[in-house]
């Protein structure tokens, strides 16, 4: 697959323009069209080219590392006088004011914005399906999901057709489409990736982060769009998080007794005796808290949801339905713009925050919330990283989750770090086969806050790759 | 448990219109999902607070030039007069 240290080393040779390496991108985006990574590809990318190939000629070695690089960007992040619709018809034909700061971060650096990526309506679903424009089939299987709700950036690299984009990752949808992909995704922790210009869905679980075929990449990337901000207001600096050579990986196993395909486990536990035989240690750890990760996730992110899409009133943005009056017409503009999941996300959230009901629900969440954040910070005391599967199967087919609790149950792996804030990272760890075809399935690892580098470390291992800091 | 008539209210208040046949579903699914969520309230034990953030401010000065931002904010808007979004009418007599 390519990746972006192949593609610098072309354009800093001179054996590629940047003209050059946007061009077979644009064509191989075309010619993979019918999976539907893709909302749009940009026009008008010329003076993007010509201030990236400007800096590489200049800059040379010194230029930035994604200079000249394609990348793809999820629809739920802004790119000035660039449409954007977090996959919505509320907002068709938005056009953003404003870059996202990390959106401008990139622009600066000479990274080209190949085009805006599939995702589930306002990044609600696992699977890219309840995105209301289209469907994005899987790079590997293209009769089952590519994941979500960052389906699209992830299959846009699973593709090859860039070696990085950007998601966003609410409760494991970076992570999780990574894992149906066969490529790499990272969660930062929360506050390391400024928000700003992000289509807002829980706003205390919401990050950016990377989406590539490797993991040097993702740091890479990590590095460029990172950064206290001054637009984001829960950006911060970090505490410098130590890496040692041999870590002590935690495995919460209780997790993992049942719901979780056999072969995938045998593929984890593989992988985890590889890095045994490199020296690393593997200890059990108990995380009874994780087991409610879901029950709390699915209190805190429709409520914040519900705050969050209040917003869309066909007042400000996107196209209104016009009726006898304000009320009448805020009405129809939600109920005809917004899909069924967004629609059963708002009620959700409204129901447990209405007064009857906040204390049993949504205090109760935040509560368990900090309950597990206690216990999380606890087993940090004791292991360097912790290790779960990414997902408790493969790729599933079109359809096969139409129940919303077991969409939900998706996200039994991923949502804890979201509710903790913690860094998490998914990298391939093998192939399974379901109808004769071979499937990849993630392994994903935990860190404490600010403990990207210990990820890296550690994935690389997992993945082969030659990786220093 | 979550009946029609709290799926009403819940969607006036989150205005949005839901039809007699939706009520239905979402009574039904929603329930399943409030009954699912209701687990937290096993949850004891001692909390961290979840948020470690401060309220960050800024110094109140060097304003940027007035009016540079308003002709883009008002483009996204369905409707807009010179320099006003334009909505329907609020108060309504009937």
């Amino acid at each position: 697959m390519i990746n972006v240290d192949d593609i610098r080393a072309k354009l800093l040779s001179k054996e590629l323009s940047v003209e050059e390496v946007v061009a077979a991108a644009s064509v191989n985006a075309k010619a993979k069209e019918s999976y539907g990574a893709f909302l749009e590809l940009y026009d008008g990318l010329e003076d993007q080219i010509t201030y990236a190939q400007k800096l590489i000629d200049e800059k040379g070695e010194d230029a930035p590392m994604l200079c000249g690089i394609p990348i793809a960007l999820k629809d739920n992040l802004l790119v000035k006088g660039e449409t954007a619709t977090a996959g919505s018809q509320i907002l068709k034909g938005y056009t953003c004011p404003y870059d996202a700061t990390v959106v401008a971060k990139l622009r600066e650096q000479g990274a080209i914005f190949l085009g805006r990526t599939n995702m589930d309506e306002f990044a609600m679903g696992s699977s890219t399906e309840h995105s209301s424009w289209q469907k994005t089939l899987n790079p590997v299987d293209d009769t089952r999901v590519p994941g979500g709700s960052s389906g699209g950036s992830a299959a846009a690299v699973g593709l090859d057709i860039v070696p990085i984009a950007l998601g966003s990752d609410t409760g494991g949808s970076i992570r999780q489409p990574a894992s149906f992909c066969g490529i790499v995704g990272l969660k930062p922790t929360y506050g390391t990736v400024s928000r700003y210009g992000l289509m807002a869905l829980g706003s205390s679980l919401d990050q950016i982060g990377p989406l590539t075929t490797n993991v040097r990449d993702a740091k890479y990337l990590f590095d460029a769009v990172k950064g206290v901000d001054i637009k984001d207001a829960t950006t911060r600096e970090g505490n410098e998080v130590s890496v040692s050579k041999k870590m002590k990986i935690g495995v919460p196993r209780d997790l993992m007794k049942e719901g979780v395909d056999p072969d995938v486990l045998e593929h984890f536990e593989a992988s985890l005796e590889k890095l045994k035989s490199e020296g690393h240690e593997i200890v059990d750890v108990k995380f009874e808290t994780a087991k409610y990760g879901i029950p709390v996730y699915y209190i805190v992110m429709p409520a914040e949801a519900s705050a969050n899409l209040a917003r869309y009133d066909g007042v400000r943005f996107g196209p209104r339905v016009d009726a006898k009056d304000f009320n009448d017409s805020f009405s129809k503009t939600r109920t005809e713009g917004f899909g069924e999941e967004t629609r059963r996300r708002i009620l959700l959230g409204t129901y447990v925050l209405s007064s009857g009901y906040i204390d049993a629900y949504y205090n109760s969440a935040e509560k368990a919330r900090g309950v597990m954040r206690k216990e999380l910070s606890e087993i940090f005391e004791d292991v360097d990283v912790l290790a779960t599967p990414s997902t408790a199967g493969p790729a599933f087919k079109f359809g096969a989750k139409s129940d919303p609790l077991a969409m939900y149950a998706q996200d039994i792996f991923t949502v804890p770090a979201n509710l903790t804030g913690n860094p998490g990272i998914s990298v391939p760890m093998g192939e399974v086969e379901r109808d004769g075809v071979q499937l990849p399935v993630g392994i994903q690892f935990i860190a404490p806050h600010f403990g990207e580098e210990r990820l890296f470390t550690i994935a690389s291992e997992v993945t082969g790759e030659e990786y220093t800091k | 448990m979550v009946d029609k008539e709290d799926v009403q209210r819940l969607a006036e208040l989150a205005r949005i219109n839901v039809t007699e046949e939706e009520k239905e579903t979402l009574a039904g699914e929603m329930s399943d999902i409030v009954d699912f969520v209701s687990q937290v309230q096993e949850i004891s034990g001692d909390a961290e607070p979840v948020l470690e953030h401060k309220n960050v401010m800024r110094e109140d000065g060097e304003p940027h030039e007035g009016g540079i931002y308003t002709e883009d904010l008002l483009k996204t808007a369905a409707t807009a007069k010179g320099k006003n979004i334009v909505v329907p009418k609020i108060v309504s007599n009937d």
